[in-house]
C-alpha cells in the first residue's frame, strides 16, 4: 500500500462523496417534509398492495412516511450514489491515469503497479464506506427529527449492504479499467451492468417464469432480503464480497500482464480487436467517422459511441416493453386497485394499469430522464471545460470565431445527440407498442418523447452552463447530477402533500411530467417553459464564458 | 509606421500571483523576435494574453495596429498561433484536424498545406494519438503557418523536433521574415533563437529584463578563451587584466572568462609559452546567465 497514491485518491473524490451525501440526505428530508401529514394513508396504500411489490423496494411492511423514505435511501438513492461513485473511481484508477498519461510518471517511481492499484482499491472501500455511513447516519437522523420512529430498523445493516454492492460495481469498473486501459469502457459497461441489473430485480419477478433469473443479477444480493427490516443477510453479503475479491483479483492479473499506455485511450483488449477481422469492422463501424466540417458537427460526431449505445439501450428498452405489458397487466390492474386517489400522486396520477402507464412507470419516469440527463450532462459538461483541460481551447480560440459562437455551437451539438435519444426512445415506444398490440397513440408517443428532449436539453444546457463558467468538467457534471436528482425528488415528493403541492413547479421535472404526457398528450405550456428556461441558461452561459480566462 | 506587437504596462495577476508586471514591448513588423526566459517566467502568460484568451489584469496590447481585446476575433484572421504543450484531437487525422481549423477560418490553399507537409516531414494520415510529440508538434506548426499570416505567435515551438526538422523550419522562420511578415518566438531554448531572431526581449519573474539586437547582445555578453601552456601558469597573471571576469587554471591549462577587447589578455599570454588558443564564442546561454546576475545583484 503506498499511503500518498492512497490519500491522494481520497482527497480526488472527496468532495464528490460529500455532494453525494448531502444529496442523499436533501431527499430524505424533501421526502420527509411533504409526507410529513400522510402517515395514515402510507399505511393504507402499503397494506394493500401485493406482497411480491413490497419485497422489490425491499421493504416488508411499510407503516409511515420515514420507514418508506428510509426504505428509498437504502435500497434506491445511497447505493445509485455511491455506486456511482465507486464506478468514477475504479474506472479511474489505472485506465483514467492511463488516459491522462500519467501512469507512466506514478511507476517511473520504485512502486509496483500491484502497489498502486491496491491504494487505489482501499481508497475507494474506505470513502464508499464514509459514504454509507454519512448517507446513513444524516437520513436516521433527518428521520428522527421528523418524529420518526426507526427502533424496527437496521439502517446500519442496510447501509452495510449498499456499501457492498457499490463496492461491486466499483470492482468491476476497476476490472474493466484494467483491462481495456479505456476508462469510457469500465465506467460504461459498469453503469451498463447497474442499470440493467437494477431494472432485472424490479421487472423479472413480476413475472413468475423468470422470477429465477434475478438471482444471476448482483441488485437481486443486495436488496431482496430486505436488510432494512431484517437486518444483515450474512449469506447475500457473502456473494457479493466473493464476487468483489474475484474482480479485485481479476483486476491485479489485468493489471499486471497489460502493455501499459500512455496518453493513449484504447488498452490491450481493444488493440486485439482491432487485429481481428470482424473485431475491426465492429469498431470502425462503432467509432464512426467525425465531422470536422464545423464546431457543432465535430462535437456531435464525437461523442457518436455514447450516444449510439445510450440510444441503443433507449431503444431496446421501449421496444422489450411493450411486448412485457401482456405478460403483467393483471398484476398491474391488482395493484392499480390498491392505491388510494389521494397517493396517486406519488407516481404522477398515472393509471398503471393501462398500456401508457406501464410505458411512464417502465421507461419514461426515470429511465428516459436518468439516461438523457446522464449524456447530455457529461457532453455538456464536456463542451467548453473538457476542450480547456484538454488544452484544445486555446487552439480553437486562435481561429477568428468568437466565443459567444462556440457555446453556441456546442449546445446545438448537444441537442443534436438528446433528438438522437429522443427520437430512439420515441421509434422504440412506438415498435413496442405495436409488438404488444397495444395501440398508443403516434402522435402521444411524440409529445412525451419531446418533453423528454426538452428536459435532457435543459440539464445539458445546465451542464453547459456550470462547464462555461468554471472550466472544470468534473465540477459541471456533479452539479448536473445533483440538480437533477434533487429536482427529480423535489417533483416526486412534493405533490403528495397537496398543501406544499406548487412548489413543485420549482423542479423542471414538473413541467415534463405534469399531466401523465403520454396518456394525455402534450400539454405545450409546459413544453414551452422547459424551452424557455433551456435558453435562459444558455443565454446565461455566454457572459459567463466570456468575461473569463482560458484556463491552461 | 504600424508596429507588429505593442504591449503597453501590460499586467496580469492570478490572485497574489504576479504573472506579468507592466510589460512594456513594442515588435516591429517584418522581424523574428524571441522572447526568452526560463519556465513559469510569464513567457506563456503574455502571449494568451495578447491572443485575448485570458485577460489583463490592467495595461494593453496592440497587435498589426489593433486593441487585442476589442478586435480579437478579427485579428486571427491575420495571425498564426502555436501553443506551448501543443494537445490536439486525438481521434482526429493530421488532416482532419487542419480541415476542421482550415473551415473555422473560411477555407485555406490546401497545395500550401501539402507544400508545408512535405517540407516538415509531416505524415497527415496518421490520427493524431499515434503520433510521437515531434511529429504532433509538426500537425501544430503546418496549422500556425497554413493561413500565411501577418503575424506568427508561436510558443516553444521547436519542441520535440529532431534536429533536420529544426533546421527547415528555422528557414521558414527567416522566410516569412523576408516576406515582411512577423514571428514572434518564445523560447528558453537559446540557440534557437539565436539562429533565427532579430532582436530578442528576456523576460524574468514577469518583468522584462532587456530588449536587445542579438549582435548588440553577443558584444556585450562575456567570451572565454581556453589557452594551453608548454608550462604550468598561474591563475593571478590574468586576474588582474582590465576586463578579465573569471579565471580558472588547471597546471598548463587557463581559461578566462572576459568582456571587451581581448587585446591585453593576448599580450600577456604571449609572454608565457602558449601553445593553444581557442575561442569560444559567446552563446546567450551565457548572456542571458549574465543579465541575470546583474539584476539579482
Amino acid at each position: 500500500m503506498l499511503a500518498n497514491v492512497f490519500t491522494k485518491s481520497l482527497r480526488d473524490r472527496q468532495v464528490a462523496t460529500l455532494v453525494g451525501v448531502i444529496g442523499v440526505v436533501s431527499v430524505a428530508f424533501l421526502g420527509l417534509w411533504a409526507y410529513a401529514d400522510l402517515d395514515d394513508q402510507i399505511a393504507e396504500l402499503y397494506g394493500g398492495l401485493p406482497e411480491g411489490f413490497l419485497a422489490l423496494i425491499g421493504l416488508e411492511v411499510i407503516t409511515d412516511a420515514g420507514t418508506l423514505i428510509l426504505g428509498e435511501i437504502a435500497n434506491l438513492m445511497a447505493p445509485m450514489v455511491l455506486a456511482g461513485l465507486a464506478i468514477s473511481m475504479g474506472a479511474a484508477a489505472v485506465a483514467g491515469e492511463e488516459r491522462r498519461g500519467t501512469l507512466g510518471i506514478l511507476l517511473g517511481n520504485p512502486k509496483s503497479r500491484v502497489s498502486v492499484l491496491t491504494s487505489k482499491a482501499a481508497a475507494m472501500i474506505v470513502l464508499v464506506t464514509i459514504g454509507a455511513a454519512l448517507a446513513g447516519i444524516g437520513s436516521g437522523l433527518t428521520a428522527a427529527a421528523f418524529g420518526t420512529d426507526s427502533s424496527d430498523m437496521h439502517l446500519p445493516a442496510a447501509m452495510l449492504h449498499v456499501t457492498a454492492i457499490a463496492l461491486f460495481f466499483g470492482f468491476l469498473a476497476l476490472f474493466l479499467g484494467t483491462w481495456t486501459g479505456n476508462s469510457s469502457v469500465a465506467s460504461g459497461v459498469s453503469v451498463g451492468v447497474l442499470l440493467i441489473s437494477f431494472l432485472a430485480a424490479g421487472l423479472l419477478p413480476l413475472i413468475e417464469s423468470l422470477s429465477n433469473l434475478t438471482r444471476i443479477f448482483p441488485w437481486y444480493y443486495f436488496n431482496s432480503s430486505g436488510p432494512l427490516q431484517n437486518g444483515i443477510d450474512w449469506g447475500h453479503l457473502a456473494v457479493l464480497i466473493v464476487a468483489i475479491a474475484v474482480l479485485g483479483a481479476g483486476a491485479v492479473v489485468g493489471v499486471r500482464r497489460r502493455d501499459l499506455k500512455v496518453g493513449s485511450p484504447s488498452g490491450e483488449f481493444v488493440n486485439r480487436m482491432r487485429e481481428h477481422p470482424i473485431g475491426k469492422k465492429i469498431l470502425t463501424r462503432l467509432a464512426g467517422k467525425t465531422n470536422v466540417s464545423s464546431i457543432a458537427l465535430k462535437s456531435s460526431t464525437d461523442h457518436r459511441t455514447l450516444t449510439t449505445i445510450a440510444a441503443m439501450v433507449m431503444l431496446y428498452t421501449a421496444l422489450m416493453v411493450g411486448p412485457m405489458y401482456n405478460a403483467v397487466s393483471d398484476v398491474l390492474v391488482e395493484f392499480s386497485k390498491a392505491i388510494p386517489d389521494g397517493l396517486k400522486a406519488m407516481i404522477g396520477f398515472v393509471d398503471m394499469a393501462s398500456p401508457e402507464g406501464w410505458y411512464t412507470v417502465e421507461v419514461f419516469s426515470i429511465m428516459l430522464p436518468a439516461t438523457f440527463i446522464a449524456v447530455s450532462a457529461a457532453v455538456g459538461a464536456r463542451a467548453l471545460a473538457g476542450e480547456e483541460e484538454n488544452r484544445t481551447m486555446d487552439l480553437l480560440l486562435a481561429n477568428p470565431v468568437k466565443r459567444s459562437r462556440i457555446v453556441v455551437e456546442k449546445a446545438m451539438a448537444l441537442t443534436i445527440i438528446v433528438v438522437a435519444l429522443g427520437v430512439a426512445t420515441g421509434v422504440g415506444t412506438w415498435l413496442g407498442s405495436l409488438l404488444g398490440g397495444l395501440d398508443i397513440s403516434v402522435a402521444r408517443i411524440a409529445g412525451a418523447t419531446l418533453l423528454g428532449v426538452l428536459l435532457g436539453v435543459f440539464f445539458g444546457f445546465v451542464a453547459l452552463a456550470v462547464s462555461g463558467a468554471t472550466g472544470n468538467r468534473r465540477t459541471a457534471i456533479l452539479a448536473t447530477a445533483a440538480a437533477g436528482f434533487v429536482a427529480y425528488f423535489a417533483n416526486a415528493f412534493i405533490p403528495v402533500n397537496e398543501s406544499i403541492a406548487g412548489w413543485a413547479r420549482l423542479s423542471p421535472f414538473f413541467y415534463y411530467a405534469d399531466g401523465d404526457p403520454l396518456a394525455n398528450g402534450i400539454n405545450w405550456t409546459n413544453a414551452a417553459v422547459l424551452a424557455a428556461l433551456s435558453l435562459a441558461v444558455l443565454a446565461a452561459t455566454l457572459p459567463l464564458f466570456q468575461r473569463r480566462d482560458i484556463r491552461n | 509606421m504600424t508596429k507588429a506587437i505593442i504591449t503597453d504596462r501590460l499586467t496580469k495577476h492570478y490572485g497574489e500571483t504576479q504573472a506579468l508586471i507592466d510589460l512594456d514591448l513594442e515588435v516591429e513588423l517584418g522581424e523574428v523576435f524571441g522572447f526568452l526566459g526560463p519556465n513559469g517566467a510569464g513567457k506563456t502568460t503574455m502571449i494568451r494574453t495578447i491572443l485575448d484568451l485570458i485577460y489583463p489584469t490592467y495595461g494593453t496590447a496592440t497587435l498589426l495596429g489593433k486593441d487585442s481585446h476589442q478586435f480579437a476575433v478579427e485579428l486571427r484572421n491575420h495571425v498564426g498561433y502555436l501553443p506551448g504543450d501543443l494537445e490536439l484531437y486525438p481521434t482526429l487525422t493530421g488532416r482532419e484536424t487542419l480541415t476542421y481549423f482550415a473551415n473555422l477560418r473560411g477555407g485555406v490553399d490546401w497545395t500550401y498545406v501539402d507544400h508545408l507537409a512535405d517540407r516538415l516531414d509531416s505524415d497527415l494520415t496518421k490520427k493524431v494519438r499515434d503520433l510521437s510529440s515531434g511529429n504532433k508538434q509538426k500537425v501544430g506548426l503546418i496549422q500556425a503557418f497554413m493561413n500565411k499570416p501577418d503575424l506568427l505567435i508561436l510558443d516553444e515551438p521547436s519542441s520535440g523536433l529532431d534536429p533536420l526538422v529544426q533546421q527547415e523550419f528555422q528557414a521558414m522562420l527567416r522566410e516569412i521574415a523576408a516576406e515582411g511578415r512577423t514571428v514572434f518566438l518564445s523560447s528558453h531554448t537559446l540557440s534557437e533563437v539565436e539562429r533565427v531572431a532579430d532582436r530578442v526581449a528576456i523576460i524574468r519573474h514577469g518583468r522584462l529584463v532587456v530588449v536587445e539586437r542579438i549582435d548588440n547582445l553577443k558584444t556585450k555578453a562575456i567570451r572565454r578563451l581556453d589557452m594551453e601552456f608548454g608550462e604550468p601558469v598561474s591563475a593571478s597573471l590574468f586576474e588582474s587584466i582590465d576586463g578579465v571576469r573569471n579565471v580558472e587554471a588547471d597546471t598548463t591549462r587557463v581559461s578566462v572568462s572576459y568582456e571587451g577587447a581581448m587585446k591585453d589578455l593576448l599580450h600577456v599570454a604571449m609572454g608565457h609559452d602558449l601553445i593553444n588558443l581557442e575561442s569560444v564564442e559567446a552563446d546567450l546561454e551565457e548572456i542571458f546567465l549574465t543579465y541575470y546576475r546583474d539584476t539579482e545583484s
